[in-house]
């Protein structure tokens, strides 16, 4: 189209869209004259823009991506059969329904016809089953996950191929991601403790071989029906070359984009640096975050948002979400967390120590530590034991005494720690001093009763 | 061995330059991203998620410039080619799944029915490329919008900053294209069926 005949055309549309509608036309019959070719065409654009207010409004990824959605949700409101493998036998696999389906695999649980057992089998995405950058991934997977053979790391049992479509034979797990056990809301302590200890059993044992996962994220952690956690999906590990082809590492892993998932990414990840096993320790430091607390460590915002906070800022210190995380638990998160690697801890085994020492002092009741936060407790168990020497719960004909138990009723901050407390001769009530005053308290219902300090006083 | 950023940035440029080679390399990126998204939606995530197609350029912006020293010496040259290259990626994807459609494994749905049938008109992107290009033909500046706008999904100022013209341009010509193309799409959709 001649450009001046267009600019005319363009220059009449804007002016038309500025009148009001009714009037439109008038407008259109004044200034386009005996030219109905021009009138018509800016009718037409006039026409379509009025019924064109939504369209292109949701950017093109999204379009498609919805699309794919809606295509995966007809498939009996399951994930889509993308190669048709239900039911017939691949290798010497029967393929029986299909499990998942994610960014980078599709996932079918089969029977192994020869062995007589479940396994899971792993496959490309249809449109990703003939990319060479996609099929080495897979393979990567398949070799770094074999070369562990570790019971908190997802068995891979074979890579084998149908009619051109690699594919991994993997253990079959039953339970769920730590994703869906988290789902928003903080593990019990016991938990954090025993899935942390398992993953990091399992990330000491890849970085003994040289491979770092790169992706530790709870989505990739399966915690199995009798709670045995499996960490999935090396898909992204990187293999120190010795331990594999060095073709095989030297074109895939490294020139790989985006090396990790976003939210879990230490900063050198982001900055495109090496990573080493301090990366890992980053990243199980946000899934520890995330167990204790509910919440991400880094909250998702836009992904640059996200990018420069994980960069620059510290995340929130886990015991302002929730005050039951135990303080030494939150230094260690926070030493994960670190910004800088020289800062974290520098192995999986250092880390495994200190988990090891909490998770002791969790379960030994006999010993409570004495220290601030215990001291309490040790006074109440005294109390206790003063009670019942002193005859206070022994009713002559109620032979049997009470068993002794240490049990915690109250926190002691720091910043206002309890001064002196005692029980009643019932055992029913507590009562304790601190600096906001005098304090009350029913045992079983934990309902408590204060006397505050009067402002002018002071009292320690 | 070359790092990862100057890979892509390499890849990025070599295939600005022409070199088809490159763009095999990159597209895992996208379709990754594009799977993502696809689950955030069938899951139910997408609400909570802000996500938007611009994060996965963002997040290359945010490592090539920010923080490597690499010569993509300004946002607008970069955003520029990362409009390109979504265009060129996704548009081969749509193009690769509607012949699956046609081979009958999913109903296809004409534009118009779409645009009837549910609130958010659902572009054939590979109709909307070719007419993109017959916009080309008659206005550059217009068809360089819907891809920055439409493909990396930039805002009007982004978009503004890339084309090096005024905010208000960029709304005027982003109303004029959407109208025109939502016209030609129309037509073909009716001469095809």
């Amino acid at each position: 189209m001649d450009p001046d005949r267009w600019h005319r055309i363009e220059r009449v549309y804007h002016s038309a869209l500025a009148v009001e509608e009714s009037r439109r036309s008038a407008f259109l019959e004044d200034t386009c004259g005996h030219d109905q070719s021009l009138r018509r065409e800016v009718e037409s654009l006039l026409s379509a823009d009025s019924d064109a207010s939504a369209f292109l409004e949701v950017p093109a990824l999204d379009v498609l991506a919805k699309d794919l959605a809606r295509q995966s949700d007809s498939a009996d409101g399951n994930f889509q059969d993308d190669l048709q493998l239900i039911g017939n036998t691949v290798s010497h696999y029967r393929v029986l329904e299909k499990l998942g389906g994610g960014g980078m695999g599709v996932v079918y649980k089969a029977e192994d016809l020869k062995l007589g057992r479940f396994v899971a089998l792993k496959f490309l995405p249809r449109e990703l089953a003939h990319h060479p950058e996609a099929v080495a991934q897979l393979r990567r997977e398949a070799r770094a996950a074999s070369a562990l053979n570790h019971p908190h790391i997802c068995t891979v049992h074979d890579i084998d191929e149908y009619e051109g479509h690699p594919f991994i034979v993997m253990e079959l797990l039953q339970g769920d991601t730590l994703k869906q056990r988290i789902a928003a809301k903080p593990l019990k302590p016991e938990l954090v403790l025993s899935f942390a200890t398992q993953i990091l059993d399992a990330l000491e044992a890849a970085h003994g071989k040289g491979i770092i996962h790169r992706d530790i994220k709870p989505a990739n952690i399966f915690v199995t029906s009798r709670g045995d956690v499996k960490v999935l999906d090396f898909g992204l590990a990187k293999v120190a070359p010795s331990n594999l082809d060095a073709a095989l590492s030297a074109n895939t892993a490294e020139t790989r984009a985006f090396v990790g998932t976003l939210p879990y990414m230490a900063p050198e990840q982001l900055r495109g640096e090496r990573a080493d096993e301090r990366t890992d320790i980053h990243t199980f430091g946000a899934v520890l975050f995330e167990m204790s607390t509910g919440q991400r460590a880094f909250p998702q915002r836009s992904s640059a948002q996200l990018g420069k906070e994980i960069l620059h800022n510290l995340p929130p210190r886990p015991r302002t979400i929730s005050r039951t995380i135990p303080v030494q638990l939150e230094q260690i998160i926070l030493k994960c967390l670190e910004k800088n690697a020289d800062q974290r801890f520098q192995s999986a085994s250092e880390l495994g120590a200190e988990l090891d020492e909490l998770t002791k002092e969790s379960k030994s009741d006999a010993h409570p530590r004495v220290g601030i936060a215990s001291a309490i407790m040790v006074l109440l168990a005294v109390a206790v034991l003063v009670a019942l020497k002193l005859g206070w719960f022994d009713r002559a004909d109620h032979a049997p005494l009470a068993q002794a138990a240490t049990r915690q009723i109250t926190s002691n901050p720091m910043d206002d720690p309890v001064v002196k407390a005692a029980i009643s001769p019932d055992g029913k009530y507590v009562v304790y001093t601190d600096l906001q005053g005098l304090h009350l308290r029913n045992v079983d219902s934990g309902e408590t009763h204060s006397l505050q300090v009067p402002e002018d006083l002071c009292f320690r | 061995m070359p790092t990862t950023d100057h890979e892509i940035s390499n890849l990025l440029k070599a295939w600005s330059a022409g070199d088809e080679h490159a763009l095999e390399k990159l597209t895992p990126l996208v379709y990754a991203e594009l799977h993502r998204a696809a689950h955030r939606y069938m899951t139910g995530e997408r609400s909570e998620h802000t996500l938007q197609t611009t994060a996965l350029i963002n997040e290359l912006y945010l490592r090539l410039v920010d923080f490597q020293q690499v010569d993509w010496q300004n946002r607008a040259h970069f955003f520029g080619i990362c409009a390109q290259l979504m265009r060129r990626i996704l548009v081969d994807f749509a193009r690769a799944r509607s012949s699956q459609k046609r081979a009958g494994d999913i109903p296809i749905l004409p534009l118009d029915q779409e645009l009837v049938g549910s609130g958010e008109p659902q572009p054939d992107l590979v109709a909307l490329d070719d007419a993109l290009k017959s916009l080309a033909a008659v206005d550059e500046r217009k068809s360089r919008v819907v891809e920055l706008r439409f493909f990396a999904g930039l805002n009007v100022q982004e978009t503004a900053e890339v084309l090096r013209v005024s905010c208000e341009t960029v709304m005027r010509d982003w109303k004029l294209a959407k109208a025109w193309l939502f016209r030609e799409l129309s037509q073909e959709s009716r001469n095809g069926s």
